[in-house]
């Protein structure tokens, strides 16, 4: 049975331009997304994760940042040919945002209950105040909070409590797919599981679709359906949690993605990193964009972009493979 | 249920304004101040009831320049008029000046940084150049020049002073909205959905406004003074209209026959704007204690 699509993109590229050159921060992603999957974006600081997330809901900072090319269909209609007051109608009602840093996502002079309910209020027009109040403390309670604390100002939390609160924000209007950007990196390891895992029954019991960004594999074991790994802009292996995680046959980028985590069945002395830095942005080298890196880089490697080799859906952009299919 | 609910929450939010309240208090300057400003705000309001406004401009020319009495508390000008009466329906006028043109000022201010700061590019290039013009001419030229060109008065004095005084309010505005604007809650506000105008007023707004309240205290001093200077050079409030720096004007060639004269507007505008100062200072203490050390 064939899943309904929510979101596709297409091809999307986005550039920074910048005084000291254009950055080419996302270069032709594209992928899939169906109803109430998640789907994981792994990579480096600075592969484009985050671009690409802010880029579906039109939030790139406006002057420097463009998308040259590409399609954001959600449900059917292009989000990047909508105009830009009708996007205000879309963010946060059917489409919200979880951002990496509670601490800050917070407006410091506003109850975290008046904050929950601006986000009801904007999209409900026709509710009333009393109304609007109980959805809110509705959603407090969903993530493990008690409605009395409806009235304190955000630092009176602490750090996973906010997290709750921004996760609360941002399902206040049940909307159809959350970008949840690095939601947990700033929590400890403890409160990540907790947090997660209410991430987890709340996308069961709504039949969210997610796109979570993080560069943490452990968070993506344990929430995404689909993986994305997104390396200088790119995706360069895609497929299920499955896939990343069982299959053999792997990018050179995530073998050694992996290599740099600790295994359980292992013994190893040391773990292996990944040797030298991602390439600048305003200098991607031609050709694979990992072969500066690569173990097994080869001449055609230097000079060719690799396609995209499918094995049953999954995906990866190696010229290591193109031998095989 | 939602009565109770009610007064849970005025009683929680009260409690952040309550801790700025608080370390307001604890500071002694800024009780004086506050003290002193309460006293001249009484005459502010009461002026009417202790003495009636036509005791300030009703002329006894054959009581003039008389020493303080018990009649006349502060003595009687060159025209014969009571000079305490005088003095303090000047504290009106000097007061109200003083409240709307920062007020005015302000407001002007805030929406012209906030819409500086918030959009950028060619619109923040234009309102900072403009501003810029108009800092880089002196205070007290740039009010003299604009008053004289569009007539005298207290309405025209009104409008030099709010029109010099934006742009200092519109740079503190812009700077802190810049430093707003890459915030994550703000991002987060935009992605909730809100539009430009409420993240503005809702978002940015509520959390530069600390540093406009103890800009706006001290600077309500300046523009008494302002207000006083003006009038005293004779371009602000006319003759014979109550106000503290044209008494003085006048006063000023009768100083070493009848100092009171003097004295008494003097001390009111020493007063006023002192206690602002003090108040200003203890409000930017109250509302950022780290600043304070």
């Amino acid at each position: 049975m064939e899943k309904e699509i929510l979101l596709t993109i297409k091809n999307l590229t986005v550039k920074y331009k910048t005084d000291d050159g254009i950055a080419e921060a996302v270069n032709n992603i594209s992928f899939q997304l169906h109803k109430g999957e998640t789907l994981g974006l792994v990579g480096e600081t600075g592969a484009g994760k985050t671009t690409t997330g802010l880029s579906i809901l039109r939030l790139l900072p406006e002057r420097t940042a463009e998308i040259t090319e590409g399609e954001i269909i959600f449900k059917g209609e292009n989000l990047l040919d909508i105009p830009k007051n009708e996007m205000s109608v879309i963010r946060g009602k059917q489409i919200s945002m979880i951002f990496q840093d509670p601490m800050t996502s917070l407006n410091p002079v506003y109850t975290v209950g008046s904050q929950i309910e601006e986000s009801i209020f904007l999209h409900n027009r026709d509710l009333t105040n009393p109304q609007i109040k109980e959805k809110a403390d509705e959603m407090l309670e969903l993530v493990g909070i008690t409605p009395e604390r409806r009235d304190d100002y955000p630092h009176q939390f602490s750090g996973g409590m906010k997290q709750r609160v921004v996760i609360a924000m941002a399902l206040a209007c049940d909307p159809e797919l959350v970008i949840a950007d690095e939601p947990t990196t700033a929590l400890d390891v403890t409160i990540q599981a907790q947090v997660l895992r209410m991430m987890d029954e709340l996308k069961r019991k709504y039949g969210t679709s997610m796109i979570m960004i993080t560069h943490d594999f452990g968070v993506v074991a344990k929430t995404c359906d689909t993986v994305a790994v997104v390396y200088a802009g790119e995706i360069i292996e895609y497929g299920t949690v499955q896939d990343i995680f069982e299959d053999d046959k792997h990018h050179p980028y995530t073998t050694g993605l992996f290599h740099s985590l600790p295994n359980m069945n292992q013994d190893t002395e040391r773990l292996q990193p990944i040797e030298g830095l991602m390439p600048d942005p305003m200098a991607l080298p031609a050709g694979c964009k990992f072969h500066t890196r690569c173990p097994h880089c080869f001449d055609k490697c230097k000079t060719v972009l690799p396609q995209d080799i499918d094995f049953n859906g999954h995906m990866i952009k190696c010229h290591l493979y193109s031998k095989e299919v | 249920m939602t009565e109770i609910n009610r007064e849970i929450k005025t009683g929680r939010k009260n409690s952040q304004f309550r801790a700025v309240a608080k370390r307001f208090f604890k500071n002694k300057a800024a009780i004086i101040g506050l003290i002193m400003f309460s006293f001249i705000l009484f005459f502010v309001i009461f002026a009417p009831l202790i003495t009636p406004y036509e005791m300030a401009i009703h002329q006894e020319l054959t009581n003039d320049l008389q020493p303080p009495s018990s009649q006349h508390w502060f003595g009687t000008d060159d025209l014969g008029r009571d000079m305490f009466a005088r003095v303090i329906h000047g504290a009106r006028y000097s007061v109200t000046i003083g409240i709307l043109v920062t007020l005015v000022a302000g407001t002007v201010g805030i929406i012209l940084g906030a819409i500086s700061g918030y959009y950028g590019g060619k619109i923040d290039f234009i309102i900072m150049r403009i501003c810029d013009i108009f800092m880089s001419i002196p205070y007290m030229l740039f009010c003299i020049t604009l008053i004289v060109s569009i007539g005298l008065g207290m309405k025209s004095m009104v409008i030099a002073m709010c029109t010099a005084l934006s742009p200092g309010y519109a740079r503190l505005v812009r700077a802190s909205v810049l430093s707003l604007k890459g915030v994550e809650y703000v991002e987060a506000s935009t992605a909730c959905g809100c539009s430009t105008g409420r993240i503005l007023l809702r978002h940015i707004i509520p959390n530069v406004i600390g540093p406009i309240i103890v800009k706006a205290t001290s600077g309500m001093a300046s523009v008494i003074l302002g207000a006083a200077s003006l009038s005293f050079i004779g371009l602000g409030i006319q003759q014979p209209t109550p106000e503290w720096g044209a008494m003085m004007a006048t006063a000023r060639d009768g100083m070493r026959t009848a100092p009171h004269l003097i004295i008494a507007p003097g001390i009111f505008i020493l007063i006023t704007t002192l206690s602002l100062n003090l108040m200003g200072d203890g409000l930017r203490d109250a509302l950022d204690p780290r600043l304070k050390n």
